[in-house]
């Protein structure tokens, strides 16, 4: 079986952050850690060729990436992708969940990724691309390879079925329907007796997990913070046309305000799916307060940044958000701003 | 706003929603407007506006000098 192998700019081996524009090649037999899974395939699989892209080039040139890497896919004569390992590597796992959706969706070929269960790209793609567990750090690079290997055997030897690999896999979250005897009435009741009473009980349906983060502290020292602000409000400019969702978005777009010392209705929209937007689309400010910042600027202790930062946060899937924070967060920290003031709906 | 502390940029949250912030885990909570202008008063004369805009605005900046372990929701009424 011949095994196409995705991996990002850091594990192919060409640099780290600074090399993360590296835009979509294939190479010829394995790299970086494709070298230990071609000798555990151990003969039923090899690794005929590595796919690799910078994880910044893959985020910022979404389609352009996709129809290189298909192109790349369809000249390399692969018959299997393997993405990763990406463990906890947000952007990356994103990058491997897209690869391998288009290796399936495209080009109908079996396609699976590596990954922790806490990366941000695994809500995203786990219902289409079946998705291998493995630790949240690269120390787990050792495991996660013999699993990798592991796997791809199970898969091969069961003639293209993954039950067998099952163990080694995330939930894929499919939903199946089943009827119960009892109605769900029935069923919450008893549930909740069973609370009462002190009998052990499980939930049918398991909330989502939220994190819990130690706060940043502004530094007693900084006179003269540099802030930003921030909004899930959906600040676009008048028209969007950038077209930020109105729900369930993906996006974030900042905005230069150097020159303003308001937002003008005439020039910004607001276009957040979930709430009425008429008060703040008459004063913007009411959503993104930048002419009380300029007000207070020069004698308030802070200056403001440059941009305001905006996306929807309506139906935001968590991973999205996630992504979306993180890159926010990454952008602030290159342009030197200290804190934020952000606004929601 | 997590992945902004993660980040090691203090962040405040301006919302009308104050427990939904809480129980998502934000750490520095003020109480907005209202859902549709969490930072504006669109019932009141724009004067009367704008201080409510620039009190805010100062509770938030304040938020980000004050030390908190945990979710922490602060209001208007609350300050001195």
């Amino acid at each position: 079986m011949k095994v196409v192998h995705y991996l990002n700019q850091f594990f192919a081996g060409i640099g780290g952050e600074e090399a993360a524009d590296h835009p979509p090649e294939y190479r010829e037999g394995p790299l970086g850690p494709g070298v230990r899974l071609d000798e555990l395939f151990g003969g039923s699989a090899q690794v005929v060729g590595t796919l690799l892209a910078g994880d910044n080039y893959f985020s910022m040139n979404h389609a352009a990436a996709m129809e290189v890497i298909e192109g790349l896919l369809r000249a390399s004569g692969g018959e299997f992708l393997i993405a990763g390992p990406a463990f906890n590597a947000g952007r990356y796992g994103l990058a491997c969940g897209e690869v391998c959706s288009l290796a399936v969706d495209r080009l109908g070929m079996p396609a699976f990724i590596a990954m922790s269960e806490n990366n941000p790209a695994v809500e995203l793609h786990r219902a289409k691309v079946p998705i291998l567990r493995t630790s949240e750090s690269t120390s787990g690079m050792g495991q996660a390879l013999e699993d990798m290997a592991a796997g791809t055997r199970a898969y091969l030897g069961s003639d293209g079925d993954w039950s067998d690999a099952s163990p080694l896999l995330i939930s894929r979250g499919i939903r199946l329907n089943e009827v119960s005897p009892s109605r769900g009435s029935t069923r919450a009741i008893d549930l909740l007796l069973s609370k009462i009473e002190g009998r052990p009980y499980s939930t049918e349906w398991p909330l989502p997990e939220y994190d819990i983060v130690q706060p940043s502290d502004l530094e007693a020292t900084n006179s003269q913070p540099l802030l930003a602000l921030v909004t899930e409000g959906g600040l676009v400019p008048t028209g969007n046309p950038e077209r930020l969702n109105s729900g369930r978005a993906d996006r974030w777009f900042r905005y230069p305000v150097q020159s303003m010392d308001r937002l003008l209705s005439e020039e910004f929209d607001i276009i957040h799916g979930g709430i009425d937007t008429t008060p703040s689309n008459e004063n913007p400010n009411r959503m993104v307060p930048l002419d009380t910042a300029r007000e207070l600027e020069p004698n308030g202790g802070f200056s403001l940044h440059e941009h305001v930062y905006s996306t929807t946060g309506n139906q935001g899937s968590m991973p999205a958000m996630r992504k979306i924070g993180d890159e926010i967060a990454a952008e602030l920290h290159n342009e030197g701003v200290h804190a934020v003031i952000a606004t929601s709906t | 706003m997590n992945q902004f502390d993660k980040a090691g940029i203090p962040s405040v949250l301006v919302t009308a929603i104050p427990s939904l912030a809480e129980s998502l885990g934000v750490n520095r909570i003020v109480e907005g407007g209202a859902v549709t202008h969490p930072m504006g008063a669109p019932d009141v004369p724009s004067i009367e506006e704008q201080a409510y805009r620039a009190q805010l605005f100062e509770l938030a900046l304040s938020t980000l000098k004050t030390s908190v372990s945990g979710p922490t929701v602060f209001t208007l009424d609350q300050t001195a």
